[in-house]
């Protein structure tokens, strides 16, 4: 499915609001087979990370929005974070696996951005340090082949967020 | 038969602003057609700039349908709502004094006159939404380059994303409400 056919029929409230409740309806079966308690946080969370994506277009030449070239981000204190990529990535593969391509890719061509750079290496771990700007932070890496980034970028992503949960059950312990 | 007046304000500031004591805003109301719109905004946006977390640029909009009893304002928002309270009426004025954020609260007022309702009515439709163009500034492997929304493919500007949004909803008798 390409970036183009990602149907946006939400041209009015209605739909929005049919295409909306039918999520949430879906949601909550899944959840239902699950645990009989486990919809209301779903619910909660699938609101919140829907709220940090944004879909983005790149401009032609001409100034004309350009839906082929579509990119999206994940956007909180970081900017797509890879632990936050790696910790939503379920839910992006029950919603919309194209979604998840369209976040990862940035992080791919950051990489063959900077690959040839030499030294220590290393995956990125965002894609910038202010939610609304991107910092040219320099990385270190090698140059990447596209496979090794993505499971170099899964096993870091996982390791922080391994990390991060088991601080958070350290606090609430 | 009594006649219920209700009023509902809105805090919309922060759709705009991270400092209200900093930020002069403007706003322009237009009224077009078959649907009312104020939008809103900073007087000097700076594009990619957050403060106490908010963005510094970008424009919020309030809008409505114009149907029957619709009306609209800007006025400072004690202003609007004195008007309301001891006049029964909603404000029609249009305040031109741009001015900060927290200097009188701006308000961006649509409201609905129900009259004499003795049965739930249609759905009220309102409108409230923040737009940045461009979204974000994003480093490629070719260049520096602002990219915008998705969604902004889909209509030829804001204002009829909004329209759009707004128009089927409220001419659509099979309005689910669930």
């Amino acid at each position: 499915m390409t970036p183009a056919q990602i149907s946006f029929s939400l041209q009015d409230y209605n739909n929005a609001l049919a295409t909306a409740n039918n999520f949430d309806s879906t949601l909550k079966a899944s959840a239902a087979a699950v645990n009989a308690n486990y919809y209301p946080i779903l619910a909660l969370a699938a609101r919140q990370v829907f709220a940090r994506v944004e879909i983005t277009v790149g401009k032609r030449a001409d100034g004309s929005l350009n839906p082929d070239d579509t990119l999206a981000f994940l956007r909180a204190d970081r900017t797509s974070a890879i632990e936050e990529l790696y910790a939503s990535a379920p839910f992006w593969l029950y919603v919309n696996p194209e979604l998840l391509r369209l976040m990862l890719q940035p992080i791919v061509n950051e990489h063959k951005r900077i690959g040839t750079t030499a030294a220590s290496g290393g995956t990125v771990l965002d894609l910038g340090g202010l939610s609304f700007f991107f910092l040219l932070a320099v990385r270190r890496t090698y140059h990447w082949q596209e496979p090794l980034i993505l499971a170099s970028l899964v096993i870091r992503g996982a390791t922080i967020c391994l990390s991060k949960v088991i601080h958070l059950a350290t606090i609430f312990a | 038969m009594a006649t219920l007046r209700i009023h509902l304000p809105l805090h919309l500031t922060e759709l705009i602003s991270g400092d209200t004591s900093k930020d002069v805003m403007t706003w322009k109301t237009t009224s077009k057609g078959d649907f009312v719109y104020h939008e809103f905004g900073l007087q000097t946006p700076q594009q990619f700039v957050e403060s106490n977390f908010r963005i510094e640029y970008g424009l919020g909009y309030h809008a409505t349908a114009l149907k029957d009893g619709v009306s609209f304002a800007t006025c400072a928002s004690y202003t609007c709502r004195k008007t309301f309270e001891t006049t029964g009426a909603p404000p029609t004025t249009q305040d031109v004094n741009f001015r900060l954020v927290d200097d009188g609260f701006p308000a961006m007022a649509l409201s609905y006159d129900l009259k004499s309702v003795t049965q739930s009515t249609e759905p009220l439709v309102f409108i409230l939404g923040q737009s940045r163009d461009p979204l974000i500034q994003y480093q490629s492997p070719t260049s520096l380059e602002d990219r915008s929304a998705f969604f902004l493919t889909q209509f030829a500007n804001i204002e009829d994303a909004v329209r759009s949004f707004l128009i089927r909803a409220t001419n659509n008798d099979d309005y689910d409400r669930s």
